[in-house]
Protein backbone atom coordinates (compact mmCIF):
# COMPACT_ATOMS: atom_id res chain seq x y z
CA UNK A 1 0.00 0.00 0.00
CA UNK A 2 1.39 3.27 -1.18
CA UNK A 3 2.31 5.57 1.74
CA UNK A 4 0.47 8.76 -0.09
CA UNK A 5 -2.55 6.51 -0.20
CA UNK A 6 -2.67 5.95 3.68
CA UNK A 7 -2.53 9.64 4.06
CA UNK A 8 -5.33 10.41 1.86
CA UNK A 9 -7.15 8.00 3.58
CA UNK A 10 -6.49 9.42 7.02
CA UNK A 11 -7.07 12.88 6.22
CA UNK A 12 -9.99 12.59 3.68
CA UNK A 13 -11.68 9.46 2.61
CA UNK A 14 -11.95 8.18 6.17
CA UNK A 15 -11.11 10.92 8.62
CA UNK A 16 -12.50 9.31 12.06
CA UNK A 17 -14.47 12.69 12.60
CA UNK A 18 -15.69 13.61 9.34
CA UNK A 19 -16.92 10.74 7.69
CA UNK A 20 -16.37 7.97 10.28
CA UNK A 21 -17.79 10.01 12.76
CA UNK A 22 -16.46 8.25 15.96
CA UNK A 23 -14.76 8.90 18.98
CA UNK A 24 -17.67 11.88 19.19
CA UNK A 25 -17.51 11.97 22.88
CA UNK A 26 -14.46 13.94 23.78
CA UNK A 27 -14.23 15.92 20.11
CA UNK A 28 -17.96 17.66 21.22
CA UNK A 29 -16.15 18.13 24.88
CA UNK A 30 -12.62 19.32 24.18
CA UNK A 31 -13.02 21.32 20.93
CA UNK A 32 -14.09 24.67 22.91
CA UNK A 33 -10.63 26.44 22.70
CA UNK A 34 -7.73 26.02 20.17
CA UNK A 35 -5.74 25.31 22.92
CA UNK A 36 -7.64 22.01 24.44
CA UNK A 37 -7.40 21.01 20.61
CA UNK A 38 -4.33 21.08 20.43
CA UNK A 39 -3.78 19.34 23.43
CA UNK A 40 -6.41 16.43 22.74
CA UNK A 41 -4.50 16.01 18.79
CA UNK A 42 -0.86 15.68 20.50
CA UNK A 43 -2.17 13.19 22.85
CA UNK A 44 -3.85 11.40 19.94
CA UNK A 45 -1.33 11.27 17.73
CA UNK A 46 1.23 9.88 20.23
CA UNK A 47 -0.73 7.16 21.82
CA UNK A 48 -2.18 6.10 18.01
CA UNK A 49 1.00 6.12 16.65
CA UNK A 50 2.49 4.13 19.65
CA UNK A 51 -0.31 2.05 19.93
CA UNK A 52 -0.12 0.86 16.27
CA UNK A 53 3.54 0.55 16.35
CA UNK A 54 3.56 -2.15 19.50
CA UNK A 55 0.73 -3.86 17.98
CA UNK A 56 1.79 -4.00 14.87
CA UNK A 57 4.98 -5.43 15.91
CA UNK A 58 3.75 -8.29 18.01
CA UNK A 59 1.12 -8.93 15.64
CA UNK A 60 2.17 -12.48 14.99
CA UNK A 61 2.48 -13.25 18.53
CA UNK A 62 -1.12 -12.37 19.99
CA UNK A 63 -3.27 -15.35 20.04
CA UNK A 64 -6.22 -14.02 17.94
CA UNK A 65 -8.56 -15.03 20.85
CA UNK A 66 -7.65 -12.66 23.12
CA UNK A 67 -6.65 -10.00 20.81
CA UNK A 68 -9.18 -7.07 22.17
CA UNK A 69 -8.08 -7.32 25.86
CA UNK A 70 -4.36 -7.00 24.46
CA UNK A 71 -4.94 -4.15 22.13
CA UNK A 72 -7.05 -2.88 25.14
CA UNK A 73 -3.79 -3.02 27.33
CA UNK A 74 -1.39 -1.81 24.98
CA UNK A 75 -3.75 1.16 24.52
CA UNK A 76 -4.59 1.78 28.17
CA UNK A 77 -0.61 1.72 29.03
CA UNK A 78 0.32 4.89 26.53
CA UNK A 79 -2.81 6.55 27.60
CA UNK A 80 -1.63 6.35 31.61
CA UNK A 81 1.87 6.74 30.26
CA UNK A 82 0.18 10.09 28.16
CA UNK A 83 -1.63 11.35 31.60
CA UNK A 84 1.23 10.84 33.98
CA UNK A 85 3.53 13.08 32.04
CA UNK A 86 0.98 15.71 31.32
CA UNK A 87 0.33 15.54 34.84
CA UNK A 88 3.89 16.08 35.70
CA UNK A 89 5.17 18.73 33.39
CA UNK A 90 1.96 19.90 31.70
CA UNK A 91 -0.17 20.53 34.23
CA UNK A 92 -2.62 23.58 32.92
CA UNK A 93 -3.15 21.37 30.08
CA UNK A 94 -3.61 18.09 32.33
CA UNK A 95 -6.37 20.65 34.23
CA UNK A 96 -8.27 21.56 31.20
CA UNK A 97 -8.58 18.24 29.42
CA UNK A 98 -9.37 17.17 32.70
CA UNK A 99 -11.40 13.30 32.37
CA UNK A 100 -11.03 13.40 28.51
CA UNK A 101 -7.51 12.21 28.73
CA UNK A 102 -7.70 8.52 30.40
CA UNK A 103 -10.92 8.45 28.08
CA UNK A 104 -9.01 8.22 25.06
CA UNK A 105 -8.65 4.71 26.16
CA UNK A 106 -11.99 4.72 24.62
CA UNK A 107 -11.55 6.58 21.84
CA UNK A 108 -12.52 3.31 19.71
CA UNK A 109 -10.82 5.08 16.75
CA UNK A 110 -7.54 3.96 18.65
CA UNK A 111 -8.52 0.25 19.02
CA UNK A 112 -10.43 0.48 15.30
CA UNK A 113 -6.87 1.30 14.18
CA UNK A 114 -5.58 -1.87 15.78
CA UNK A 115 -8.01 -4.15 14.87
CA UNK A 116 -8.26 -3.31 11.11
CA UNK A 117 -5.07 -2.09 10.33
CA UNK A 118 -1.90 -2.34 12.92
CA UNK A 119 -2.88 -6.21 13.57
CA UNK A 120 -2.55 -6.99 9.66
CA UNK A 121 0.49 -4.79 8.38
CA UNK A 122 4.11 -4.59 8.55
CA UNK A 123 5.17 -2.05 11.78
CA UNK A 124 6.71 1.07 9.52
CA UNK A 125 3.16 1.04 7.25
CA UNK A 126 0.91 0.75 10.40
CA UNK A 127 3.40 3.76 12.39
CA UNK A 128 2.31 5.81 9.20
CA UNK A 129 -1.73 4.98 9.15
CA UNK A 130 -1.07 5.64 13.30
CA UNK A 131 -0.02 9.36 11.96
CA UNK A 132 -2.25 9.48 8.91
CA UNK A 133 -5.70 9.07 11.29
CA UNK A 134 -4.03 10.87 13.90
CA UNK A 135 -3.38 14.07 11.63
CA UNK A 136 -7.30 13.72 10.66
CA UNK A 137 -8.47 13.75 13.47
CA UNK A 138 -6.34 16.57 14.24
CA UNK A 139 -7.07 18.83 11.60
CA UNK A 140 -11.02 17.60 12.04
CA UNK A 141 -11.11 18.83 15.90
CA UNK A 142 -8.82 22.06 15.48
CA UNK A 143 -11.10 23.25 12.87
CA UNK A 144 -14.01 22.38 15.45
CA UNK A 145 -11.83 24.53 18.16
CA UNK A 146 -11.35 27.23 15.67
CA UNK A 147 -14.52 28.20 15.12
CA UNK A 148 -16.21 27.55 18.54
CA UNK A 149 -13.56 29.74 19.98
CA UNK A 150 -13.74 31.98 17.84
CA UNK A 151 -18.08 32.46 18.42
CA UNK A 152 -18.40 31.60 21.41
CA UNK A 153 -15.46 33.06 23.17
CA UNK A 154 -14.13 35.82 20.68
CA UNK A 155 -10.62 35.02 20.72
CA UNK A 156 -8.37 32.61 19.11
CA UNK A 157 -5.34 30.39 21.46
CA UNK A 158 -6.56 32.72 24.04
CA UNK A 159 -5.99 36.35 22.25
CA UNK A 160 -9.12 38.32 22.23
CA UNK A 161 -10.02 39.05 18.26
CA UNK A 162 -12.78 41.79 19.11
CA UNK A 163 -12.49 43.96 21.52
CA UNK A 164 -14.83 44.02 24.72
CA UNK A 165 -18.24 44.79 22.70
CA UNK A 166 -18.12 41.66 21.11
CA UNK A 167 -21.13 39.83 21.94
CA UNK A 168 -19.94 35.92 21.94
CA UNK A 169 -22.60 32.85 21.13
CA UNK A 170 -22.42 31.46 23.87
CA UNK A 171 -23.81 28.14 22.58
CA UNK A 172 -20.80 27.61 20.62
CA UNK A 173 -18.85 26.73 23.90
CA UNK A 174 -21.53 24.27 24.79
CA UNK A 175 -21.70 20.94 23.57
CA UNK A 176 -24.68 21.20 21.72
CA UNK A 177 -23.24 23.97 19.66
CA UNK A 178 -20.56 22.21 19.08
CA UNK A 179 -23.00 19.29 17.24
CA UNK A 180 -24.55 22.14 15.20
CA UNK A 181 -21.11 23.28 14.00
CA UNK A 182 -20.00 19.58 13.22
CA UNK A 183 -23.04 19.01 11.21
CA UNK A 184 -22.21 22.09 8.95
CA UNK A 185 -18.59 21.59 9.06
CA UNK A 186 -19.30 17.60 7.64
CA UNK A 187 -21.33 19.35 5.09
CA UNK A 188 -19.03 21.70 3.85
CA UNK A 189 -16.25 19.12 3.81
CA UNK A 190 -18.47 16.40 1.34
CA UNK A 191 -19.43 18.88 -1.03
CA UNK A 192 -16.23 20.68 -1.29
CA UNK A 193 -13.70 18.41 -0.49
CA UNK A 194 -14.16 14.51 0.02
CA UNK A 195 -16.60 14.24 -3.55
CA UNK A 196 -13.57 15.85 -5.66
CA UNK A 197 -11.30 13.42 -4.28
CA UNK A 198 -13.42 10.45 -4.12
CA UNK A 199 -14.79 11.21 -7.88
CA UNK B 1 -8.48 -26.15 28.84
CA UNK B 2 -4.89 -25.84 27.64
CA UNK B 3 -5.55 -23.55 25.41
CA UNK B 4 -7.20 -21.58 28.34
CA UNK B 5 -4.36 -21.43 30.53
CA UNK B 6 -2.10 -20.23 27.26
CA UNK B 7 -4.29 -17.45 26.50
CA UNK B 8 -4.52 -16.67 30.35
CA UNK B 9 -0.61 -16.94 30.51
CA UNK B 10 -0.30 -14.38 27.53
CA UNK B 11 -2.60 -11.81 28.89
CA UNK B 12 -0.53 -12.10 32.36
CA UNK B 13 2.42 -11.78 30.50
CA UNK B 14 1.21 -8.61 28.78
CA UNK B 15 -0.33 -6.64 31.71
CA UNK B 16 2.40 -7.81 33.97
CA UNK B 17 4.68 -5.90 30.98
CA UNK B 18 2.39 -3.39 30.86
CA UNK B 19 2.06 -2.69 34.71
CA UNK B 20 6.44 -2.64 34.99
CA UNK B 21 6.69 -0.25 32.57
CA UNK B 22 3.40 2.25 33.97
CA UNK B 23 5.81 1.62 37.62
CA UNK B 24 9.13 2.80 35.83
CA UNK B 25 6.95 6.17 34.23
CA UNK B 26 5.47 6.54 37.60
CA UNK B 27 8.58 6.08 39.33
CA UNK B 28 10.03 9.65 37.46
CA UNK B 29 6.40 11.30 37.20
CA UNK B 30 5.28 10.99 41.01
CA UNK B 31 8.17 12.65 42.70
CA UNK B 32 7.53 15.72 40.29
CA UNK B 33 3.78 16.02 40.83
CA UNK B 34 4.15 15.44 44.87
CA UNK B 35 6.92 18.49 44.81
CA UNK B 36 4.11 20.73 42.71
CA UNK B 37 1.26 19.88 44.66
CA UNK B 38 2.92 20.59 48.15
CA UNK B 39 4.37 23.98 46.70
CA UNK B 40 0.59 24.44 45.17
CA UNK B 41 -0.54 23.87 48.89
CA UNK B 42 1.67 26.52 50.74
CA UNK B 43 0.89 29.06 48.45
CA UNK B 44 -2.90 27.71 48.90
CA UNK B 45 -2.43 28.35 52.99
CA UNK B 46 -1.28 31.98 52.54
CA UNK B 47 -4.35 32.65 50.35
CA UNK B 48 -6.46 31.63 52.66
CA UNK B 49 -4.78 32.82 55.61
CA UNK B 50 -2.70 36.34 54.16
CA UNK B 51 -1.11 36.61 57.64
CA UNK B 52 -0.02 33.38 58.37
CA UNK B 53 4.12 33.45 58.96
CA UNK B 54 4.22 29.85 60.17
CA UNK B 55 2.83 26.86 60.09
CA UNK B 56 3.31 23.57 62.15
CA UNK B 57 1.74 20.30 60.21
CA UNK B 58 0.53 17.76 62.16
CA UNK B 59 2.46 14.09 61.93
CA UNK B 60 0.74 10.69 61.00
CA UNK B 61 -0.75 9.45 63.82
CA UNK B 62 -2.52 12.06 65.17
CA UNK B 63 -4.11 12.15 61.32
CA UNK B 64 -4.47 9.08 61.39
CA UNK B 65 -5.99 9.44 64.99
CA UNK B 66 -9.01 11.81 63.44
CA UNK B 67 -9.28 10.62 60.22
CA UNK B 68 -10.54 7.52 62.18
CA UNK B 69 -13.68 9.56 62.50
CA UNK B 70 -13.49 11.49 59.87
CA UNK B 71 -11.92 9.60 56.62
CA UNK B 72 -12.10 12.45 54.43
CA UNK B 73 -9.10 13.97 56.58
CA UNK B 74 -5.52 13.60 54.86
CA UNK B 75 -3.88 16.41 56.01
CA UNK B 76 -3.57 19.31 59.23
CA UNK B 77 -1.85 22.12 59.46
CA UNK B 78 -1.70 24.58 62.14
CA UNK B 79 -1.60 27.91 61.00
CA UNK B 80 0.31 30.43 63.14
CA UNK B 81 0.41 34.42 63.35
CA UNK B 82 2.79 36.28 65.84
CA UNK B 83 2.98 33.42 68.17
CA UNK B 84 -1.16 32.46 68.33
CA UNK B 85 -2.32 29.87 66.22
CA UNK B 86 -5.12 31.57 63.98
CA UNK B 87 -6.46 28.65 62.21
CA UNK B 88 -6.48 24.71 60.78
CA UNK B 89 -5.42 24.05 56.94
CA UNK B 90 -7.52 20.96 56.69
CA UNK B 91 -6.75 19.20 53.15
CA UNK B 92 -9.77 16.64 52.92
CA UNK B 93 -10.28 14.22 49.69
CA UNK B 94 -13.57 13.51 48.69
CA UNK B 95 -15.31 11.31 45.86
CA UNK B 96 -16.31 13.83 43.16
CA UNK B 97 -18.14 13.08 39.83
CA UNK B 98 -14.78 12.71 37.81
CA UNK B 99 -12.73 10.67 40.37
CA UNK B 100 -11.39 12.42 43.92
CA UNK B 101 -11.61 16.29 44.81
CA UNK B 102 -8.82 17.44 46.89
CA UNK B 103 -10.10 20.05 48.86
CA UNK B 104 -8.07 22.77 51.35
CA UNK B 105 -10.39 23.69 54.17
CA UNK B 106 -8.93 27.05 56.10
CA UNK B 107 -10.99 26.73 59.62
CA UNK B 108 -10.46 29.69 61.13
CA UNK B 109 -9.91 30.13 65.00
CA UNK B 110 -13.16 31.33 65.78
CA UNK B 111 -14.79 28.32 63.67
CA UNK B 112 -15.99 29.81 61.05
CA UNK B 113 -14.89 29.09 57.44
CA UNK B 114 -11.71 31.36 56.03
CA UNK B 115 -12.32 30.11 52.81
CA UNK B 116 -11.47 26.85 50.53
CA UNK B 117 -9.49 25.61 47.69
CA UNK B 118 -9.96 22.97 45.55
CA UNK B 119 -6.56 21.95 45.03
CA UNK B 120 -7.10 18.78 42.37
CA UNK B 121 -9.89 17.63 40.73
CA UNK B 122 -10.92 16.06 37.47
CA UNK B 123 -14.76 17.19 37.28
CA UNK B 124 -16.25 17.19 33.77
CA UNK B 125 -15.06 20.63 32.02
CA UNK B 126 -17.87 23.17 31.66
CA UNK B 127 -19.79 21.49 34.66
CA UNK B 128 -18.10 20.48 37.91
CA UNK B 129 -15.31 21.90 36.76
CA UNK B 130 -16.73 25.47 38.14
CA UNK B 131 -15.78 24.32 41.70
CA UNK B 132 -12.25 25.76 40.28
CA UNK B 133 -13.37 28.24 37.42
CA UNK B 134 -16.26 29.83 39.43
CA UNK B 135 -13.84 31.68 41.79
CA UNK B 136 -17.81 32.38 43.21
CA UNK B 137 -18.54 29.49 44.68
CA UNK B 138 -15.17 29.20 46.64
CA UNK B 139 -15.59 32.70 47.89
CA UNK B 140 -19.42 31.76 49.17
CA UNK B 141 -17.77 29.49 51.60
CA UNK B 142 -15.99 32.83 52.95
CA UNK B 143 -16.92 33.37 56.68
CA UNK B 144 -19.22 30.62 56.58
CA UNK B 145 -19.90 27.32 58.74
CA UNK B 146 -19.60 29.16 62.28
CA UNK B 147 -22.65 26.90 63.41
CA UNK B 148 -20.43 24.01 62.60
CA UNK B 149 -21.49 22.89 59.30
CA UNK B 150 -22.59 24.42 55.84
CA UNK B 151 -25.60 23.81 53.35
CA UNK B 152 -25.37 24.30 49.52
CA UNK B 153 -28.53 26.67 48.64
CA UNK B 154 -28.63 28.80 45.70
CA UNK B 155 -26.42 30.97 45.57
CA UNK B 156 -25.30 30.74 49.39
CA UNK B 157 -26.65 33.52 50.71
CA UNK B 158 -27.84 32.62 54.00
CA UNK B 159 -26.22 31.75 57.21
CA UNK B 160 -23.89 28.76 56.90
CA UNK B 161 -25.48 28.12 53.14
CA UNK B 162 -22.42 27.83 50.33
CA UNK B 163 -23.20 28.04 46.74
CA UNK B 164 -24.49 25.29 44.93
CA UNK B 165 -23.52 24.68 41.44
CA UNK B 166 -26.66 23.52 39.18
CA UNK B 167 -25.38 20.75 36.98
CA UNK B 168 -23.02 19.84 39.00
CA UNK B 169 -24.57 18.46 42.17
CA UNK B 170 -22.32 15.64 42.55
CA UNK B 171 -19.72 18.27 42.74
CA UNK B 172 -20.34 20.58 44.83
CA UNK B 173 -21.50 18.16 47.28
CA UNK B 174 -18.76 16.45 47.01
CA UNK B 175 -16.57 19.58 48.29
CA UNK B 176 -19.25 20.31 50.70
CA UNK B 177 -18.81 17.00 52.18
CA UNK B 178 -15.13 17.61 52.80
CA UNK B 179 -15.59 21.12 54.14
CA UNK B 180 -18.20 19.78 56.74
CA UNK B 181 -15.63 16.62 58.14
CA UNK B 182 -13.18 19.89 58.41
CA UNK B 183 -15.46 22.12 60.57
CA UNK B 184 -16.53 18.65 62.15
CA UNK B 185 -12.87 17.62 63.18
CA UNK B 186 -12.46 20.89 64.38
CA UNK B 187 -14.86 21.66 67.02
CA UNK B 188 -14.21 18.03 68.16
CA UNK B 189 -10.48 17.93 67.89
CA UNK B 190 -8.85 20.67 67.25
CA UNK B 191 -10.15 23.76 69.14
CA UNK B 192 -9.75 22.34 72.48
Amino acid sequence: MKISTIFKNGIIKENPVLVQLIGMCSVLAITNTVENSLAMSAAVIAVLLLSNIVISSIRKLIPSKIRIPIFIVIIATFVTMVEMFMEAYAVDLYRSLGIFIPLIVVNCLILARAESFASKNGVFISAMDGLAMGLGYSIAIIALGTVREIFGSGSFLGMSLFGENFQAAAVFVSPAGAFILLGIIIGIFNVTIKNKATN
Amino acid sequence: MKDTIKLGLVLLLVTSIAGGILAGVNSITSPVIAERQRMESLSAILELFPDADDSVEYDEGQIAEISASYPSIREITEVISDGETIGYAITTVTGGYGGDITTLVGVKADGALAGIKVLVMSETPGLGARIVDEPAFAESFQNKGAGGSVTPSGEGAGEDEVMMLSGATVSTNAVVKGVNEALDAFANYLSN
